[in-house]
This record gives structure tokens, sequence and C-alpha cells, in this order.
């Protein structure tokens, strides 16, 4: 394994009584050898002094994978969480795409090599431990840190067996644990990381500290590929801790704006340089350029051109609206929407002879190596990473805009630098999700839907590229769980005037927006509890997802009382979502009342959510907690919207998020209808929005065809 | 614009420290980038999140809209001053139930927190609303940390009883 050095905050700060945890640093390469250890494998080692260190590949961001992942090796390996030390792998830029944290897909793509890891490992130590006895291995057995002869009751610890477990070759087939064996998976965990979060010593990515460090905040074109003229920086001359003003350019259309970035000692000087730096713009407008324009040119594009993708029975030729007498249709507005996560943007770099150090925190820090060498015209080799975790990402941060910032003005400086995003630029140079516009429309009865199609005008970044994250997953193609007869979907694609990327749910959070609430009008069109209709139109036979999802929505309809009516003044409404890409399933209902001045309050919300095996039961409803928060604020208050190019929102003001004394009691209920596990992170978040809405159309009548429901002058209490 | 930077002698978790800043400076950027407390969050810079909530005397102020010239002669406790080990109720009731997801709001939850308890120890869902309603969480552990307050009131309670 590749060497590491750590410093502490402490070293270089005045105070020097300070406490962070260890910031990992190579530049700052002192040379001290490394215990090898015991080390079957580089997500594991077991010292001479007994301490067992687990590490992590995937990056933490909030979805708790620092507990979830160790706790699989440390099941197979017999020893207890609470006596592991977690350390991030450092980064390997040829192995970069086992980093990569995203698609709610930690779990479902590393749980079992995480097993035989662990396995692996306890087989060595317990073959070390029968050659020293002379005895057969099936006599021991491994349990919470040592090796146990069965035959006479001696023990060794882990510790004493690492020099002759070293020695041997790993097994190649390695048995695992039966699942009902079991002791930790299953299990209420503690996080491996709380005393350190809880006492303010875990270092996030803005916590980085270095010696001389400098601090940069941007100006950065509100036209997202607009250009600098030129800038004044008169005002900033003898502002305290001004250092110099720096161009930022734009190095690819689809990574970083155009700036100009005010350099400080400190964070508050380049906050205040920021706000008296002057620069004038070129702003080369697309012809889209706002909000309205943006709906416009959805609606032209879906009554008169040709769809640029159709989905359908033949996958190619035009699409063909329904002919028919009885057609039901509706239309849905689906608008853009930022991440805001509570840690705002930031990167350090530092720039050394030639090579650059980077910290920072990345969902995809393979995209560092694969774009900026060439960009910068340097080797591979002279980036390296140091990844840490993130306040909060959500999507934000596969992004790699801020490295391309640091890496140019740390080239422009004598040490290292971190740019930092105020709240107003986190907001406003953000990578958003798309908007959308659908247009369904169904001949139904309430047994079966025989005719189906859903045309979908959809943002576009760059250019006019239909994404698979962003665009087509959620029951617009060929994952609609319903049978629906004859069907085609059309997607109608209009380049975005502000740059996209993924959110929390990607395309599933728009499309099963409209797909569920379509499903509920077409409910009550014909006269039939939602439920009952999803059940009419849903093929059991034929899909063991459907099956399981028929099961989530009976257990999700027991829990609220479905089938009995609410009580005087209340109502309900329901939706559901196969997450298909990471095999979970979920059902939101959701019991509320709206008052006469359309207070919306939520009395009740169910979640019933099959995600299979579950490995991290308090973990997941965390995730699930999560999920419906996230969703309430989304579906309920956000939406960015653009003018001139230029994105409106600019705080937690105008882009106001979920408080808690708008949070509504919760009950959700795990069941686990497969034998893998499903990811947790995302699969929760689609159907919130449309129970919802589905409830508030049940209690009076209005349906939510446009969000967020704000707009229709409904507030949450 | 020139500015000018003044020496001030501050309280800060229990210990003097003495800073030269200008006087306009919040104290969340003192802590952070000065003296080097990052428990402390940047989270918005308009006292709309509540990620920087520290203690100045007792009260909970939002960090990043107090300048430093505000501190003089006050006491400043921060979230790695909350406890002497990290054994207040709260981080004892917030490790139980678990609270945090990403944690980067968990130091203002705490520190708003710790106020409420302090002024009203038994709070009810209505008080925990009024206190805590001004903290953002992305993550969304506002449940949780409705029942960690519960819980910590009751840890508080059953610790002032064995004293």
């Amino acid at each position: 394994m590749k060497r590491r050095y750590f410093i502490r905050l402490s070293t270089f700060t005045a105070g020097a009584w300070l406490l962070t945890d260890l910031v990992p640093a190579n530049l700052l390469a002192s040379g001290k050898p490394v215990d090898p250890g015991f080390s079957p494998d580089p997500l594991l080692k077991i010292s001479e002094t007994g301490k067992v260190t687990i590490f992590m590949v995937k990056q933490e961001m909030g979805q708790n994978v620092i507990t979830s992942l160790p706790l699989l090796i440390a099941e197979e390996l017999e020893v207890d969480l609470r006596d592991i030390t977690i350390q991030s792998l450092p980064y390997e830029a040829a192995k970069s795409g086992n980093y990569t944290t995203w698609a709610s897909g930690s779990i479902t793509g590393s749980w079992m090599h995480l097993r035989k890891v662990g396995a692996t490992a306890k087989a060595m130590l317990i073959t070390a431990a029968a050659t020293r006895w002379k005895v057969p291995v099936d006599l021991c057995k491994a349990q919470g840190g040592r090796v146990i002869n069965t035959r006479t009751n001696q023990i060794l610890y882990y510790k004493d067996l690492v020099k002759e477990a070293s020695t041997l070759t790993p097994p190649d087939n390695v048995t695992l644990k039966d699942i009902k064996d079991f002791k930790l998976v299953g299990q209420k965990a503690p996080k491996t990381n709380i005393s350190s979060i809880l006492t303010g010593r875990y270092a996030y990515t803005m916590d980085v500290k270095l010696p001389r460090m400098l601090y940069a905040a941007l100006v950065r074109c509100p036209v997202y590929s607009g250009k600098v003229v030129s800038w004044d920086s008169s005002a900033l001359n003898g502002l305290s801790g001004f250092v110099k003003v720096v161009q930022v350019t734009q190095m690819n259309e689809a990574l970083n704006r155009n700036a100009v970035a005010v350099i400080a000692t400190n964070t508050w000087a380049a906050l205040q340089g920021q706000r008296l730096l002057k620069v004038k713009w070129d702003y080369a407008l697309n012809t889209v350029s706002d909000t309205p324009s943006l709906n416009d040119q959805f609606k032209k594009e879906l009554s008169t051109a040709t769809p640029a993708q159709v989905y359908g029975k033949e996958k190619k030729g035009p699409f063909k609206p329904i002919q028919h007498p009885e057609v039901y249709e509706a239309t849905y507005e689906i608008p853009y929407m930022g991440h805001a996560a509570m840690e705002p943007m930031n990167c350090t770099a530092w720039y050394k002879d030639g090579k650059f150090e980077i910290w920072g925190g990345f969902q995809a820090p393979m995209f560092i190596n694969s774009v900026l060498p060439k960009l910068f015209n340097i080797d591979r080799s002279d980036i390296s990473v140091n990844l840490m975790p993130m306040g909060g990402s959500f999507g934000r941060k596969e992004k790699i805009d801020g490295v391309a910032e640091a890496m140019q003005i740390a080239k422009a400086v004598d040490a290292p630098v971190q740019v930092i995003y105020s709240r107003i630029d986190d907001l406003q140079n953000d990578f958003y999700r798309h908007a959308s516009y659908h247009h369904l429309s169904a001949v139904s009865n309430p047994g079966q839907i025989s005719q189906w199609r859903h045309q979908l005008g959809i943002a576009t970044f760059p250019g006019k590229e239909i994404s698979g994250p962003w665009h087509t997953f959620g029951g617009v193609m060929d994952d609609l769980c319903y049978t629906t007869g004859d069907y085609q979907s059309a997607f109608y694609p209009v380049e975005s005037p502000i740059p996209l990327g993924s959110w929390r749910s990607i395309s599933f959070s728009p499309n099963v927006f409209a797909v569920e609430s379509f499903i509920d009008e077409l409910a009550v069109h014909n006269h039939t509890d939602p439920i009952t209709f999803r059940f009419n139109i849903l093929d059991v036979a034929g899909s063991k997802d459907n099956q399981r999802l028929k099961n989530v929505l009976s257990k999700c309809a027991d829990q609220i009382g479905w089938w009995q009516e609410p009580a005087k003044g209340r109502f309900r409404g329901v939706a559901c979502c196969i997450y298909g890409h990471s095999s979970s399933i979920v059902a939101h209902a959701m019991e509320i009342s709206v008052s006469k001045d359309k207070l919306v309050k939520i009395h009740r919300c169910v979640a019933a959510v099959d995600c299979g095996l579950v490995i991290d039961p308090d973990g997941l409803k965390a995730q699930v907690e999560g999920s419906l928060a996230w969703a309430l604020s989304g579906i309920f208050k956000n939406e960015i919207t653009v003018s001139n190019g230029m994105v409106d929102q600019q705080s937690f003001a105008d882009y106001q998020v979920l408080r808690t004394n708008e949070m509504p009691p919760f009950e959700i209920i795990l069941i686990p209808g497969a034998d893998n596990p499903g990811g947790g992170g995302e699969p929760a978040v689609p159907s919130v929005g449309p129970a919802l809405c589905n409830a508030i159309f049940a209690a009076t009548g209005f349906r939510i065809r446009e969000l967020p429901i704000k707009k229709h002058g409904f507030r949450l209490v | 614009m020139p500015t000018i930077e003044n020496t001030y002698s501050l309280y800060i978790n229990r210990k003097e420290t003495r800073v030269t800043v200008s006087p306009d400076m919040p104290i969340l950027w003192l802590l952070r980038d000065v003296i080097g407390l990052t428990g402390t969050k940047f989270g918005c810079g308009m006292a709309q999140c509540g990620a920087c909530t520290i203690h100045l005397d007792g009260e909970a102020v939002r960090s990043c809209v107090t300048s430093v010239s505000r501190a003089v002669g006050k006491e400043i406790i921060t979230i790695e001053g909350l406890s002497p080990e990290g054994d207040h109720p709260l981080q004892h009731a917030w490790a139980e139930v678990n609270v945090p997801q990403c944690g980067y709001c968990q130091a203002g939850q705490l520190m708003s927190a710790a106020v409420l308890l302090r002024e009203n120890p038994e709070p009810t869902d209505q008080d925990i609303d009024d206190a805590m309603s001004g903290n953002i969480c992305r993550c969304g552990t506002y449940l949780r940390i409705r029942k960690a307050i519960h819980l910590a009131a009751a840890i508080q309670k059953s610790r002032a009883k064995q004293s």
C-alpha cells in the first residue's frame, strides 16, 4: 500500500490547541516507516498491536457507508465494530473507478467483496492458529477478535497471529457465513464516526488547513458560458488580508465557468473582496435563456417537432398520438432544482514543484484524472488527491468544477489555496436537476390501460444529449411497472441555459411524479380506488419486482388503514416506485388535512420499503427519513428559475428548504423481499411527491400539475 | 478600502486567546481561519441556516454575522467546548439516537439545543420547533433531533437527581 502522511491542524495554527481528526497530506511527507501488519487485502489491516483498520474506498457524505460497509468485513472477520479504526483508502488514479460513490450502489456493488475480505482474513488467521497448535483447522473457530481451539479452549488473539498469517497465501475460495448466523448485519449499529462529529473534530473538506494556506472567493460569470471582458479591483486596495486577483477560465463547456478570483489570507477577506470586485462580462446568451421561454419551447416541441427518441414496441419511427374518443390527457410541469448541501462547495489545491495535490470531497474522483491532466498539460501522476468526507452532496459533488478552479488559482500563488463558495455562489453555480414537461395520454377502464403515451420535454446539457441518469429512468421506458397495452414514450430535448447534473434519485424524481400522478388521475377518472387500480394493472405473474411492489403497496395500505375511512376532514394519497437499478421498491401513503386557507397538514406519512436484505436497518431508516425531508422540500417549496441566462435564487431566503417544524410524523416499515441487499439512498425519494399531491387532490379536488406545490398557494404546517 | 486590525483578548472555550484581526471579522472566521477551531461550520453567512451557532455569554448566536468586536469581555463556547469530555446529555442522546447523517449541521443543532435545554429542562415538541426551526438540516435528521432532545432532557434530569 502507498505510504500516507497525516498532519494535525494544530501544528500550524496560532492557538495550537486544536484537535481535528487527522488530515492527509502527501506533499508534507516526512518518511516515517509504516508497520506492515497483516493485510491480505488493501481494505483491511491488522497490526501487531491488534489494531484493526478498515479502509474506505467509497466516499462518505451522510449515507453512512462509513458504518454499513465496515460492518460487512467485521461480520465475517468476527470482530466488534467498536474495535475497528476506519480510514479512507489512499486514492490511486489507476483504480479511480472503485472510488465512485453514486446511484445508491455502494452496498449492492461491494457487499460480497467486503464479506470475502473479512472471511479470507479470518480463514488465514485460523490457519495460522491451527498450524501453531498442530491441530486441523476445523477444530478452530474465530470469535471476538481471537481464534479458539474448540477441543482445548486455548485462545490466540489476532494480534498474536499477525506474523504467521502474513506468510500465508490467501485461499482462492472461502466460505461465507450463512445469513442466518449474522450477528452485526441486520442490527442497529452505532455510526462509526459519531463521536468526532459530536465534538467538532470530524474534518470535512472545508476544514483542511495547510501551512500558509490562502483562500479564494470567485466572481463567476452569472451566465454559464459568458466571458470576462475586464475587471476593476481598485476597491480592494487596503483590504486587510487581500493578496491578489487571478483570472480563471472555462476549460471546457461542461466543466466550469469563466471567473475572476480574489485571493486573501482568510475567508472573510476573500468574501469581502468578492463583493468589492467589479467584473464586466460578455454574456453570449443562448436562444432559450429564461424559464418562460423554456416552457414555451417544450410546448412547441411537443406539438410540432418529431421527437429525438421514441421508445415503445417499435423502437424507431414516428410518435403516434392516441386516436380514440375516450382518451384522457394531462400535462405536468416540473422545474429545475438545486442541491444546496449544508457544506457549500469548496476545494483545496497546492501546486509545488510541477505537481498538484488536491483536498476535497468527490463522488467520482475518476473525473479528476480523466479530464484535468490534458487540460493542464501534465501527466496523470502529477495530480494526487486526498478524499475527505462531504457535508452533504446529493449528486452535486460528482462535478469537479471546484478542482479546475482551485488548480488554476494554485498555479498563480506560492502556497496552498482553498476555493470557497458562499451560499450564493453555491446556489447560483450549481449543476441542476433538469426541468421537464410531461404530456401523458391514455385509454383506460377500471381493469386495464389499453393505450399509453408519455411525451417528455426535457432540458439537456451540454447540447441536446439525452442521458439515462438524468432523463430516461423512472417509468418512462422499459421500466414502467404497469401493463399499458399499446405503449409509446417520446423525448424532446431542449438545450438548457443552465448546466445540469445528478440530483438525488436522478430522473426518477420528475418521471415518477408524472407517472404516479397520472395513474391517480386515471383511477379517479375510472371511479376506482387508487390502490385497487394499481393492483388491476400490475402483472404480478410476469415479474418478481411487480410481486414485490404489490406486497409493498399492500403493507403500506394496511399500515395507514387504507381500507377503512379516514377520520372526518382527513384525506389520503398513495404512490410507489420500483427503483430499478438498485433493486429497491418503495410506496408512500399520506394522510392529510387541508384548511380553507390552503394550509396542508400531514398527519401521518407511511413508507413501506423493500430494499431486500437489510445490512444496517437504523442507517436505512435514516436514509428513508432523509429522503422524505429531501423530497418534501423539493416538491413543496423548491424551484430554480432562470432570467436572462442567470439563476434567480440566491440563498435559503428564496430557495426555502424544509425546517423542523414542517417535518411530519413518519412510520417506516422495512419489508425484506429479496435475498440480496438493494440501495437505500435514493429509492425513497420519488414516491413522496406524488403521494402528497394525490392526497391534496383527494382533500381539495385540485390537481397539482405544476411544481412546486407552493405555487398554488398551499403552505405546509 | 482601508481596514484596520485590532488586538483582542478573547475567552474561547474557557481559555484566554489573543488575536489580531479586523474588528468586523465575524467570529466564525476568527474561529475557523485564525484560531483553527473548525468545529463551527459555515453554511450560509447570512444567519439563515444555523450551522455556525455558538454560545456568546450563554446565548445561542449565529457566529457568521456576529463580529469579533462584539465578543470582547464575553465568553465564547463552541462545539469543541460544549463539554470537557464530550459527555453533555445532548451528545449522549445524539449518539444513542444515531442522529447525524453527513453531520455538517450538527454542531449548530447541538449548540442551539443546549441553550433550549438549559432554559427549559422539559421542552415540548412546540418548544423544540420554536428553538430549532432556525437550524437547517438537508439530510433530514429533524425527527431524530426531536427524539434526542427529549432523551437528553431525561438524561439531564436523572443526572440532576444523582448529584
